[in-house]
């Protein structure tokens, strides 16, 4: 793959080049560097292939992130790459293959990191459809905590987990998700997995929309990535089974209706709704159609802060 | 069992990316001092008590947000409900210094036509060596927008209570004179359970502070 290296090396070059007289000029990639540098030296310092101020690692992960921001400069660098770069950084040992699968993983999860952050929206939306079918009390519950717009599943959904799981059980995680196994947004059923081993907690409590959140966040490194996957894929086959799944959850997890010539288990997610019944919930699959129902910040928001300023 | 406190205020901490936001929050609520913290990807919540005076306490609720711009349509959904807010900048970073005005006008915009009670945190002192920012511009900065300026450091425990507990205070007593009131439907401040202690301003208003939305 000697054309994958020279590629990778003439991007790489294009930001080395770049003399800091020019840097004074470009506020952009001045922040996303520095950004960068600054990430980059708090990003899974602990474990034991970041660890040390003199780590090689450490400039690998920069200089992949610095390329990734040439590779695709409308996007930039966010914060949150960093924690997806890491663990390919890890398997693969090498500057130029770790870029290559980073730029394939961005390729699923880009549209996380736009400004608009609609995609963000648009998946909360869906997991809280998948939720309504799969758990309405819950969902009732979280409606009456001001919670039922699941934001505080963000992290989650942004990084894949990456901060909720142990270093291995991520890479173990991410692998099944790379899969496209059982299902397209298979990684909206792991959210449903988690959420339903801690409804009882959850609806237990008495807890608001603070210590909901609070409860979510502090589940991190304390779940089992096997568990939650069963967990996950048991969601799946329950939903598979069901006869009367309404139109827009059997697209969004790829499900064939059974009345008849629907569309095949294709993995990436549909980019169509259809025009048949859909739960009254809508969390629309189709790319940016406004949608005013969607309910995915705290409700107190105020209307303005929905729409991004032009 | 949860202790008895008498109001409890939602904060939000804002600020550039890498200028201490966790750091400064987590020496404040766990007491310990992490050299190394993931960056903030969307919202963290935190709570504590503090005493502001012998007996009453208040109960803080604080909100750490991420910095970078491209989350704001998300971090900006929890400015409505804060009543207060610490605005951080690095003292060792000019440019987080700048974005000072951008970040209350970003603020102000959400919120209006109410108010966050903020306080100008000029955080890493520690770092005075490389200092970009001086205490006097602070100062003068701050003053402009009417609000107070103090300077942290997360890392050696610097007057991280104070910064904490003197914007607490500040509030308590607008509160107390009822310039800022409780309101149903709104997070910011709210009572709690103390007999034999009532302020005018703890008797639910429902003159909306909801009417722009």
């Amino acid at each position: 793959m000697v054309w994958a290296g020279d590629e990778y090396f003439r991007m790489k070059l294009q930001w080395k080049s770049v003399s800091e007289e020019q840097e004074r000029r470009n506020s952009l990639l001045r922040g996303y560097r520095s950004l960068i540098e600054r990430d980059v030296s708090r990003t899974d310092r602990s474990n034991k292939f970041y660890q040390g101020s003199e780590n090689p690692a450490l400039v690998l992960l920069h200089d992949v992130l610095m390329t990734y921001c040439v590779y695709n400069f409308d996007l930039g660098y966010v914060q949150g790459m960093s924690d997806l770069l890491s663990p390919i950084l890890y398997v693969t040992q090498n500057e130029v293959d770790a870029f290559w699968c980073f730029a394939g993983f961005m390729e699923l999860v880009h549209h996380n990191f736009e400004e608009s952050q609609e995609s963000m929206k648009r998946q909360l939306a869906q997991l809280a459809l998948l939720l309504r079918v799969l758990d309405p009390p819950l969902c009732d519950f979280l409606d009456s905590k001001e919670s039922g717009s699941l934001c505080f599943c963000f992290r989650w959904l942004l990084i894949w987990f990456k901060r909720e799981f142990a270093f291995e059980d991520v890479l173990q995680l991410w692998e099944v998700l790379w899969t496209g196994l059982p299902c397209p947004s298979f990684h909206l059923l792991v959210a449903c997995g988690i959420l339903d081993s801690e409804r009882e907690a959850l609806m237990n409590s008495g807890f608001g929309f603070s210590e909901i959140l609070k409860h979510i966040n502090e589940l991190t490194m304390k779940m089992n990535v096997e568990e939650t996957l069963s967990r996950a894929e048991a969601l799946y086959r329950q939903l598979a089974a069901s006869p009367e799944l309404p139109r827009n959850v059997q697209e969004l997890l790829g499900l064939g209706g059974p009345a008849g010539g629907s569309p095949p288990a294709t993995p990436p997610p549909p980019h169509s709704a259809g025009p048949a019944p859909e739960l009254e919930l809508m969390g629309s699959v189709s790319p940016p159609q406004p949608d005013s129902s969607i309910e995915i910040l705290p409700p107190e928001e105020p209307p303005t802060a929905r729409s991004p300023p032009p | 069992m949860e202790a008895i406190w008498l109001y409890q205020f939602r904060l939000i901490v804002i600020g550039d990316s890498t200028v201490g936001k966790s750091c400064l929050i987590r020496r404040f609520t766990e007491g310990r001092f992490a050299q190394v913290s993931d960056p903030t990807v969307g919202v963290d919540f935190f709570s504590r008590l503090v005493e502001i005076e012998p007996g009453k306490r208040i109960k803080l609720q604080i909100w750490d947000t991420a910095g970078q711009e491209r989350f704001r349509s998300i971090t900006r959904a929890y400015y409505r409900n804060s009543v207060g807010g610490l605005l951080l900048f690095d003292i060792t970073n000019r440019r987080s210094f700048q974005n000072v005005h951008e970040w209350l006008e970003e603020t102000k915009v959400h919120v209006q036509p109410y108010q966050i009670v903020f306080v100008l945190v000029g955080h890493k002192c520690d770092l005075d060596t490389q200092r970009q920012v001086t205490r006097h511009e602070a100062e003068k900065l701050a003053a402009a927008y009417g609000m107070k300026y103090i300077e942290t450091s997360a890392r050696d425990a610097i007057n991280v209570e104070k910064a904490f507990t003197d914007l607490t205070r500040d509030i308590y007593e607008l509160v107390k004179r009822g310039d800022i009131s409780i309101q149903e439907g709104w997070e910011g401040v709210k009572s709690g359970f103390v007999p034999n202690v009532v302020h005018s301003s703890e008797e639910v208003v429902k003159s909306d502070r909801r009417c722009l939305c």
